[in-house]
């Protein structure tokens, strides 16, 4: 028998080695499949059983809400009421320093409580922020780290596909689980708005003074508010009330959430055919490779645990006589250096059922445990050299060299790290909302 | 060799264009089916307790049916940093190198998920849910996909070829994905 | 000469290891995956060790629904899985679910052979028998006093359920177990089925308060062996096996006990009341299964009834 660690490092070294390669990640996970599964099962039954899981894994109903979600996303941002949003929001915030950097997160937190999806949020926020930006002569550190931290708010604050894919895999209740990330959500936020004003006011170069100062008349404010945020809020009334209400489950709120996506958009008579067959491309485009990615990467979990690697690491780890602390936080440790060249959905397969029956075992909360992982998959969105939402900017922003985002993400990732510690020493910070509702 | 890539290109672009069509027609159906779903259940007493295995087979159809169309678009998501600091001619073997790899791999897979596809057929085995799903339906898909996606590489790999050879000067393929779509300001 | 050879080889086989690699379609906590340590452990015994059970994982290394399959297409020679979850490919196993009789009486007549011989056909797999004895129940959140309450309810249920809920004229609600929790404090579902033990785990003993008795039906939860590697053991070895599978079958009793002696009190103190629906309720689940089986699998019902029904 192979040691677990020659295993890992197999599997991993293949893996890398074809990502490096630049082989796209999803074609990365199936040749190391291919090449492993030949090995441990056999070619024939082996790639016959692959093929069989890669089924198994996107015909499960807790993915729908990724499309779904994605979906919702891109009918308010090609319609147009996603700017008109940010416009207001806009206004309302004045002279604040850094204002579109505060601004992007603001309405970064607004519409992780809209969508699921961090690439979808990253995408929408960037493409209309993200030029604005550099027009006004921000710091690519207080323009594109910011885009990118509100972003990543989304797989936080419910809902989020992330969260509702957690829940399936490790069979935690996906409602507590939900409702767990508001607050560690909010929190986020908060830190990344408050460190933006400081780092504003000490370094004044980073974000150009605001000159011109509007005047706000707030009779043209009420109408705005009325015409233009209250539909947002009845759009996140549908995802978040009707689970809430007892009227969808988790997983169907996203349908019913872009129903009513679709509908405001219509009623605001921004839906024609043009909106709609972007934002259908779009979905497809984002959700189809995520999907695929879910697909080929459930196959290597499996294998990794089929071949006897992911036992004998768990065993390793229980029988070193760490105490319960210490494996949550090397389980966290594991899920953040994995961040960086593994994409999240991935880390989350592979990891997940190693760690569930240890936790169990131990007596861990999962929905404190679930929710500081999840902090740690979201890192790995932003950490370099693999990082969804870094390709997302460098999408937005051709002209910013690679290293540069890597650099205007680190902020955020040191934030995102201390809420972390965070909820580890104080656990209420997400167990106090689930356990106040039920 | 030009003629066949222009032959090849056209074919896989038309299935594409045929499979995006069926794809975004799903994803309509898949709201509008867990909405009714919902409703049907809060309002009436009327279940579609079969929205659920519906929707699962449905995202058989999204994955594989857009696999091929956002690796044609450039939209699979990859690593760059290593390669793009290589020169050009070693980049473009890194190139041809990804695309045999990716060609050999779907093909493969295409190979594979076709006998599983003949292999249900034959057995006649019908998912017994709700409702009665033959399981090749839903499994073909795969092979489907897989095997578009495996030309959509041979077709990237002979135009690598064509542009390393100077034969035809193409334009690498861009990330469509992360495009901005409106360039839109502040008011 | 030919009888030195055979004797021989006789020899070698007495000498020889068998290692058979095998999976569960449940996590290896669950009471439906006990079978596979029970067997693991008597079966290293009563070979005195010539034979060893490795195991593999849960549902973590093979998707739950495809377990059958992979036993069928020699990934792994031993399944323990519930039939319903290959029922595409055997139908015919939904009778286990649906019996009316006890283990004992299914080998004695045969109903388990005939079985055997149609999963030896459609799934190139051997099925050595049963692998866990505990029945289903029903689980509501408000009180159910007759079989008449059930009309209207939305109970969550797998296929298996489908036909008894139509039979009472309740909804079936499809979720996956995740959405259990939520769904049935928030109202989206006034009830579940599941087996008879383990609501625990899911962790809706608050919510879930009233427990339909009697329990009903049968747990198809079987163990099967790839077929090829079947036919590849020797005789003797072959025997061993099915001496403990009859072991295994009635040590699962007492280990069923244990979960339920584990998860009782928990029930108690959250409060969960049993409520009595009597025989009737047993003739409309059973009815309901039947006429399911006669209309899914029309060539086989007549056969499978006489096999398995009183
Ligand atoms: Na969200
Ligand atoms: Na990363």
């Amino acid at each position: 028998m192979m040691e677990w660690w020659l295993i890992v490092s197999l599997f991993f070294g293949i893996f890398l080695i074809l990502m490096f390669a630049g082989i796209p990640v999803v074609f990365a996970f199936l040749v190391t499949n291919i090449i492993i599964i030949s090995s441990v099962i056999g070619f024939e039954i082996g790639l016959a059983q692959l093929v069989k899981s890669m089924y198994s894994a996107v015909t499960n109903f807790s993915l729908t809400p990724i499309p779904l979600f994605v979906l919702m996303g891109e009918l308010l941002f090609y319609s147009g009421v996603a700017l008109t949003t940010l416009n207001v929001i806009n206004k309302l915030l004045g002279k604040l320093p850094g204002r579109l950097s505060v601004l992007s997160i603001a309405s970064g937190t607004m519409f992780a409580a809209l969508s699921g999806s961090s690439i979808a949020n990253t995408s929408m926020l960037g493409s209309i922020l993200a030029p604005e930006m550099k027009n006004k002569g921000y710091h690519t550190t207080m323009s594109i780290g910011p885009i990118m931290a509100a972003g990543s708010l989304a797989m936080i604050i419910p809902p989020s596909a992330m969260i509702v894919l957690m829940g399936g895999i490790a069979s935690i209740a996906v409602g507590p689980l939900l409702i767990g990330g508001v607050i560690p959500g909010i929190l986020m936020a908060s830190l990344f708005i408050g460190y933006i004003i400081i780092a504003c006011l000490i370094n004044p170069s980073l974000a150009p003074k605001e000159i011109k100062e509007e005047k706000i008349i707030w009779k043209d404010m009420i109408k705005s508010f009325v015409f233009d945020i209250a539909p947002l809020f009845i759009i996140i009334f549908c995802v978040i009330g009707f689970i809430l209400l007892g009227i969808a489950t988790p997983t169907e709120a996203a349908a019913v959430g872009t129903l009513a996506a679709l509908i405001i958009v219509a009623l605001k008579k921004k839906l024609n055919y043009k909106v709609i067959e972007k934002s259908i491309t779009g979905t497809l485009k984002i959700s189809g490779m995520i999907l695929l990615i879910v697909a080929t990467s459930v196959g290597f979990g499996q294998l990794l645990s089929f071949s006897g690697a992911s036992r004998d690491m768990v065993d390793f780890i229980s029988n070193i006589g760490l105490n319960t602390l210490m494996v949550v936080i090397i389980f966290l440790l594991i899920v953040f250096l994995l961040g960086f060249f593994v994409e999240p959905i991935s880390v989350m397969m592979i990891t997940l059922p190693l760690f569930v029956p240890i936790l169990t075992s131990l007596d861990v909360n999962l929905i404190w445990f679930g929710i500081m992982m999840l902090i740690c998959l979201d890192l790995g969105n932003i950490t370099p050299p693999v990082g969804m939402l870094l390709f997302v900017m460098k999408g937005v922003r051709p002209d910013v060299p690679m290293v540069d985002i890597y650099k205007s993400a680190i902020p955020f990732v040191l934030l995102e790290l201390s809420v972390v510690i965070l909820i580890l020493i104080f656990p209420s910070i997400v167990l106090w909302l689930p356990g106040s509702i039920s | 060799m030009k003629s066949l890539k222009i032959y090849l290109d056209k074919t896989i672009g038309w299935i594409e264009k045929v499979f995006i069509i069926i794809a975004s027609i799903l994803l309509i159906a898949m709201v509008a089916i867990i909405c009714l779903s919902v409703f049907g259940r809060f309002l009436f007493n009327n279940p579609f307790a079969w929205s659920v295995e519906i929707s699962e087979y449905m995202m058989v159809f999204i994955t594989f049916f857009t696999a091929s169309w956002i690796l044609k678009n450039d939209g699979h998501v990859k690593l760059e940093i290593f390669v793009s600091k290589l020169n050009k001619s070693v980049q473009m073997y890194a190139l041809i190198i990804a695309a045999v790899v990716g060609a050999i791999a779907c093909s493969l897979l295409a190979w594979f998920s076709f006998n599983i596809t003949i292999n249900y057929f034959q057995r006649d085995i019908v998912l017994l849910k709700i409702i009665d799903m033959p399981h090749f339906i839903v499994i073909a898909p795969i092979f489907l996909g897989s095997l578009v996606m495996a030309l959509r590489y041979i077709s990237i790999l002979i135009g690598t070829i064509e542009e390393m050879s100077g034969k035809n000067v193409i334009e690498l393929p861009q990330n469509k994905l992360t495009e901005t779509p409106v360039k839109r300001g502040i008011k | 000469s030919g009888s030195s050879k055979s004797s021989s080889e006789e020899k070698k086989n007495e000498e020889e290891t068998y290692i058979l690699s095998g999976v569960t379609a449940l996590p290896n906590n669950d009471l439906l995956s006990q079978a596979f340590f029970v067997f693991a452990e008597k079966i290293e015994k009563n070979s005195n060790g010539r034979i060893k059970f490795e195991y593999k994982g849960g549902p973590e290394t093979i998707p739950s629904a495809e377990l059958g399959e992979a036993v069928g297409s020699g990934v792994v020679d031993i399944g323990v899985t519930p039939a319903a979850y290959y029922a595409s490919a055997v139908p015919e196993g939904l009778a286990l679910s649906y019996s009316e009789l006890t283990t004992e009486e299914e080998l004695k007549n045969g109903a388990i052979d005939h079985l055997n011989k149609i999963h030896n056909q459609k799934l190139n797999v051997q099925l050595l028998g049963r692998g866990a004895e505990v029945g289903f129940g029903l689980y509501t959140k408000e009180k159910v006093q007759s079989l008449e309450d059930f009309k209207g309810l939305r109970m969550r249920g797998t296929p298996t359920y489908a036909p008894m809920y139509k039979a009472l004229g309740a909804e079936l609600i499809s979720m996956p177990g995740g959405d259990i929790f939520e769904s049935l404090d928030k109202g989206v579902i006034d009830g579940f089925g599941w087996t008879a033990v383990g609501i625990s785990d899911l962790g809706v003993q608050d919510t879930a308060k009233y427990k339909m008795a009697p329990n009903f039906y049968r747990m198809d939860v079987v163990t099967i062996v790839n077929l090829d590697k079947w036919n590849s053991l020797p005789e003797d070895i072959q025997k061993i096996i099915m001496d403990t599978q009859r072991e295994v079958e009635k040590e699962m009793v007492n280990v069923t006990q244990e979960f339920i002696d584990k998860e009782e009190p928990k029930l108690k103190e959250a409060g969960v009341q049993t409520v009595d629906l009597g025989e009737e309720f047993l003739k409309v689940a059973y009815g309901a299964g039947w006429k399911f089986i006669e209309e899914k699998i029309p060539d086989q019902s007549k056969e499978l009834s006489e096999l398995f029904r009183k």
